[in-house]
């Protein structure tokens, strides 16, 4: 899977859990979840069972605390798959 | 299923872990449980709820969301064994935080349902979870859930028992 796939599918993820919030209509690579974007700790946990799910990885929850951003919720992701491929 | 089973957690011991209470609670007793992993728990729908006296009218079906609710209250019940709660975390409650559900046939008075969950994520304050009801072979409701204690309620705040 490439970057530019994993890429748009944590963005699927991301505005699927924040379409409840009116304001969010739209996020960059850089916004930061919390501080941008308002995410709340379920809305994270949700997050990472959906990441979970959508690219068959596994993530420790202390990866949740990278969750920063889309940037860094891919660059987890993809640590994952390259891990797993190997 | 063998109903002269005895349950792993009769009502007595399901009310000392979760705080609902009749007439909003909907699993009677818990019949299989493995920690961390899955959960059986049952309802029988005797028909005398008090939602069917407008649920409907001459066509008492139990509603939907109801069920759903039910599958929550025994995913509480797994979350908390499967956490090794303490008596002050369970006071703490838990909330629905998403739920994609598929209702497949209606449960009727007289169905016991049988609510199989399975955890597909436990860890500290949260549970996602995947479960099928079922009611005399039919499959009545496929869902998958997540159970939250916020940490505004793990500070506290929401103590449902002590508010009484």
């Amino acid at each position: 899977m490439t970057r530019a796939e994993v890429e748009q599918g944590v963005k699927a993820i991301v505005l699927d859990i924040l379409e409840a919030e009116d304001e969010v209509k739209d996020f960059g690579d850089e916004d930061d979840f919390v501080e941008d974007l308002s995410m709340d700790s379920l809305q994270a946990v949700s997050m990472l069972v959906h990441l979970e799910k959508r690219f068959r990885v596994s993530l420790p929850e202390s990866d949740m605390n990278r969750f920063r951003t889309v940037r860094s919720v891919v660059d987890v992701v993809m640590a994952n798959l390259d891990s797993r491929a190997n | 299923m063998p109903t002269d089973v005895a349950p792993v957690l009769d009502l007595a011991a399901i009310t000392a872990l979760v705080p609902h209470r009749d007439p909003f609670l909907f699993i009677d007793a818990v019949t299989e449980y493995e920690k961390g992993a899955r959960l059986l728990a049952v309802k029988t729908i005797t028909g005398d709820e008090p939602f069917f006296a407008g649920h409907f009218p001459g066509l008492p079906i139990m509603p939907g969301v109801l069920i759903v609710e039910a599958m929550a209250q025994a995913g509480v019940v797994l979350y908390t064994l499967s956490m090794d709660e303490t008596e002050d975390e369970r006071r703490q409650t838990k909330f629905l935080g998403q739920v994609e559900a598929r209702f497949l046939t209606p449960a009727y008075p007289g169905d016991r349902l049988e609510i199989d969950l399975r955890v597909v994520r436990l860890m500290k304050g949260a549970i996602a979870v995947k479960g099928t009801v079922r009611a005399g072979g039919r499959t009545i409701v496929k869902a998958e859930f997540l159970l939250m204690q916020p940490a505004r309620t793990r500070e506290g705040a929401a103590d449902v028992r002590a508010e009484r």
